[in-house]
């Protein structure tokens, strides 16, 4: 504390400090918020099947779909962003449970109350439903809304509707 | 900056910088919104600055008192032999 550099980092440090103490604070704070307040999953559901078919040995589906959650209760002063993707879910005999992500899009705190409604209808895949083999012919698929909590301090962690209210769909059994 | 000065700004920036941080961080904590912490905070860091960082006088109240300088002090000999100079 004996010249002004000394004192400076002293300030500054001691600042910095504090601000990390207060930024833990935070996310205790709102440990617990994520099982009392959920986002409400109006609705997710397949809108048409474009197609299915096989390219080089490997089963491709094209659909469109319709969404509309209401991501608002996820957010509190502690989360950054959400990442929030659609999941499709199916079985074939080769592999027992298949999770294949179509959409996703990143909603942020800054973003106002009404962007933070996701509210569309006949929204295209973004990323093919893609088999690892060629087994998707007649299989049944489940539509499900899943997110990550991208938080401002701590760790990142997962959400996703509840199991019974998602949707089912089956594909065709020929390809189209 | 004086030893009592030193302590006093110390002591003035911890207050400070916590006051700041602790207001800001229930106003955000109320509104759910950590800017509010974040603005808070760096007023308090920057008043903090200001303050604490350069040499006011209110530091400086309580200089050291040295010790008279002690007279006539040549490079004698340890000895104690006194040189006669030319």
């Amino acid at each position: 504390m004996h010249t002004v550099w000394v004192r400076l980092n002293a300030v500054v440090f001691f600042g910095l400090t504090v601000l990390l103490c207060l930024s833990i604070l935070a996310a205790i704070s709102k440990i617990g918020h994520a099982s009392r307040h959920k986002p409400v999953i109006h609705k997710l559901d397949l809108k048409t099947l474009k197609s299915l078919k096989n390219h080089g040995g490997v089963d491709r589906a094209l659909l469109s779909f319709d969404l509309h959650a209401d991501m608002n209760p996820a957010f509190h002063w502690n989360i950054k962003q959400l990442f929030v993707y659609v999941v499709a879910t199916y079985a074939t005999p080769v592999n027992p449970k298949n999770q294949v992500v179509l959409w996703d899009r990143i909603v942020e705190a800054t973003d106002p109350p009404s962007k933070k409604v996701i509210d569309e209808r006949d929204v295209f895949v973004k990323y093919g439903l893609v088999d690892q083999g060629a087994d998707l012919r007649g299989k049944e698929v489940e539509l499900r809304l899943m997110w990550d909590h991208m938080p401002l301090t701590g760790a990142l962690y997962a959400g996703e509707q509840e199991a019974e209210g998602a949707s089912k769909f089956a594909l065709p059994g020929e390809y189209q | 900056m004086d030893y009592h000065g030193q302590k006093l700004s110390e002591n003035l920036f911890y207050y400070i910088i916590i006051l700041f941080g602790s207001i800001g961080w229930i106003y955000g904590y109320i509104l759910q919104d950590f800017t509010y912490v974040f603005y808070s905070w760096s007023v308090g860091v920057a008043i903090s600055i200001v303050l604490c960082v350069p040499d006011w006088p209110i530091y400086n109240r309580h200089p050291i008192k040295w010790l008279e300088s002690i007279p006539d002090r040549d490079e004698s000999d340890d000895e104690g032999e006194t040189k006669k100079n030319k």
